[in-house]
């Protein structure tokens, strides 16, 4: 075991998977090391009886089809290219493998306000839903997309700007702001109720100007294109994959002997194994990572976390139904005061007042959608804001319980969404709900932290260290397509550059 | 190799980074940045594929030199010898 590696990458989630790949490509000696037996991480898969579950999925950000990128470009000087194409041409993934299915349209529900808004990936549904519901603002929201569309992303090292308060100075209807904010701080913010603007920015136009869509055969298509990739790569330099990608590894303690001068980073397994590498990139996460190295100078655990409650329903709900026929996603509020409260509850174990509502078999134009019937089984998905400590603290039996309780509420909501109260309603066949503590249990993530923490290392560097970087969530880049491009944006700037 | 090779050599490594652009009509003066929207990270793999299939080393300050069809061609043909 004397190998001394270029890269050692820790974890095999998205962003570690996608900073391998690179770092192959640049013929690198590489090693993957993944505590568990799958690789995806947060956003992996697994097995109930026969059926097969998501973990997360329920939409990808980013959409864009390669086609029309040029009428992007005209449309829009200042953008920058889509991530998602970076990623796929970064990686070597054909577009047409990812199967993707555009979302129909997805809701901001404002329930207690009675407010709704759609909008799908063609931005002028929103305007016109705004012309609508807020005319007096229609002005002020053109003026923000404008701004939007100026600005530049590229600064890493911008300061913290409340995006709510800059969005304020655009849009005076309180509610609006609330409205618009939802989707963004559910899909990528680690701060409560508010977001960094530059963050913002990133959020808008990935969910409102570029829009939604979800591969075909879910989350595993991703992943098996990523395993099928790192593969190629493999046999590309004569190494065995199995060499490479390592499961059932977990790292206990990085070490770098300062003494020596290669300086050389020591990586200690569970089983006492060492490993040797020049670089080591971790997407376990920022405090996650500080325990490896023992260094207990800061407190950055992320505080958002989610329940996860997946039901398999006997009939398609959304089949002919007045209001949700089209709907992929549903972003519900029901706070009062017209408010989002965004926000790790305090004292219930989950918030029942605001939830994403995923319809996952809804996506996909009615030329790239199969003939559903009325009777095909369907799946929907709902997560919720939890807090950890609650879940964490059940003696196993009132954990069961809250879970069933969960559920409960859940079947509530469901009713509510698509007003079904008649006696011939839906059949659940099978559900699956997962907590906070699921989420810490198999992805490590401290407190079950889905977003991380709220401090990012934007240029992956975690001093004082040398030649190690955090790569995916706390790196900044948020999402599916936000961590397989920061595990590439790493390897290329420190596997590639610092190496020539 | 002669311009028209070596030029191919540039051509190829690009249908390769970026299978969806349509290369057909790629003017040699014209930034290729411009002409197929690649940025600097697909600048970066230019020169990774430069250096796997034809062992060239590109130094960073170099990069500007491949900006155009017509640059890379002057500047990669006395270093691709055969
Ligand atoms: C319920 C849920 C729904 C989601 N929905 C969506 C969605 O619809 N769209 C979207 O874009 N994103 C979604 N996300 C977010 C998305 O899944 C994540 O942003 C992304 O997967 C993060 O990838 P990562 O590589 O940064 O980290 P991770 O996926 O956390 O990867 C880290 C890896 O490291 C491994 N690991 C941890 N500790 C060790 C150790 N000590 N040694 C070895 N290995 C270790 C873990 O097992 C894991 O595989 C969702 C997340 C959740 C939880």
């Amino acid at each position: 075991m004397n190998q001394i590696y270029d890269v050692v990458v820790i974890g095999a989630g998205m962003s570690g998977l996608a900073a391998t790949i690179r770092s192959l490509m640049f013929n690198k000696s590489v090693l993957l090391l993944e505590m568990h037996s799958v690789a995806g991480g947060l956003n992996s898969y697994y097995k109930r009886g026969s059926r097969e579950f998501d973990v997360g999925l329920h939409a990808l950000t980013n959409y864009a089809h390669p086609k029309n990128q040029n009428k992007n470009k005209n449309k829009n000087q200042n953008q920058n290219k889509n991530a998602l194409l970076k990623v796929l041409r970064q990686l070597r993934i054909p577009f047409e493998k990812m199967q993707l299915e555009q979302q129909k349209s997805s809701m901001i529900d404002f329930h207690y306000d009675g407010c709704t808004l759609t909008f799908s990936n063609e931005i002028e549904l929103l305007i016109s839903e705004i012309g609508a519901r807020f005319p007096r603002e229609i002005d002020n929201f053109i003026k923000l997309l404008e701004e939007i569309n100026s600005y530049a992303d590229d600064d890493l090292y911008r300061p913290y700007i409340s995006a709510k308060a800059r969005v304020a100075e655009f849009i005076s209807d309180p509610l609006l702001v609330e409205m618009i904010f939802t989707p963004l701080l559910l899909y990528g913010s680690s701060w409560e109720n508010d977001i960094d603007y530059s963050q913002f920015v990133i959020m808008f136009r990935s969910i409102y100007l570029e829009g939604f869509s979800k591969p075909k055969g879910g989350v595993r298509t991703i992943i098996n294109l990523l395993l099928s990739r790192l593969k190629d790569e493999c046999a590309c330099s004569n190494k065995d994959d199995k060499d490479v990608l390592q499961f059932n590894k977990r790292v206990v303690e990085l070490k770098i002997d300062r003494d020596t001068k290669d300086k050389e980073w020591k990586i200690k397994l569970q089983s006492g194994e060492v490993f040797k590498s020049k670089i080591v990139i971790s997407t376990i996460g920022y405090q996650e990572t500080l325990h490896l190295l023992d260094n207990k100078s800061k407190n950055v655990v992320g505080k958002l976390s989610f329940t996860e409650s997946i039901l398999i329903l006997d009939r398609d709900v959304n089949y002919q139904h007045p209001k949700h026929q089209d709907t992929s996603i549903i972003f519900y509020n029901n706070n009062s005061n017209k408010k989002f409260s965004y926000q790790r509850p305090t004292d219930v174990a989950v918030d029942k007042n605001s939830a994403v509502i995923c319809f996952p078999n809804n996506f996909g134009t009615s030329s790239e959608r199969v003939e559903r019937a009325e009777s095909t089984e369907s799946m929907v998905r709902f997560s919720m804001l939890a807090n950890y400590d609650f879940w964490s603290n059940y003696s196993q039996k009132d954990y069961s319980m809250e879970k069933e309780k969960l559920l409960e509420e859940t079947k509530i909501l469901l009713d509510k969404i698509i007003q079904s109260d008649n006696q011939d309603k839906y059949k659940i066949l099978v559900h699956d709900i997962f907590t906070p503590k699921t989420i810490y249990k198999y992805s490590g993530h401290l407190a079950g932290s889905v977003y991380g923490a709220e401090i990012k290392l934007k240029d992956g560097k975690l001093l004082p260290y040398e030649n190690l970087y955090i790569a995916g969530t706390d790196q900044g880049f948020l999402g599916i397509v936000g961590s397989l491009l920061s595990g590439i944006t790493i390897a290329n700037f420190y596997v590639l550059k610092e190496q020539e | 190799m002669t311009h028209e090779e070596v030029r191919q050599v540039v051509v190829d490594i690009i249908a390769d980074i970026a299978p969806d652009e349509d290369l057909s009509n790629l003017k040699g003066d014209l930034l290729l940045r411009e002409q197929l929207g690649l940025d600097s990270m697909d600048f970066l793999d230019i020169v990774m594929e430069l250096r796997k299939k034809h062992k060239l080393e590109i130094p960073p300050e170099d990069y500007p030199k491949l900006a155009t069809l017509d640059s890379c061609v002057s500047y990669l043909s006395p270093k691709l010898i055969n």
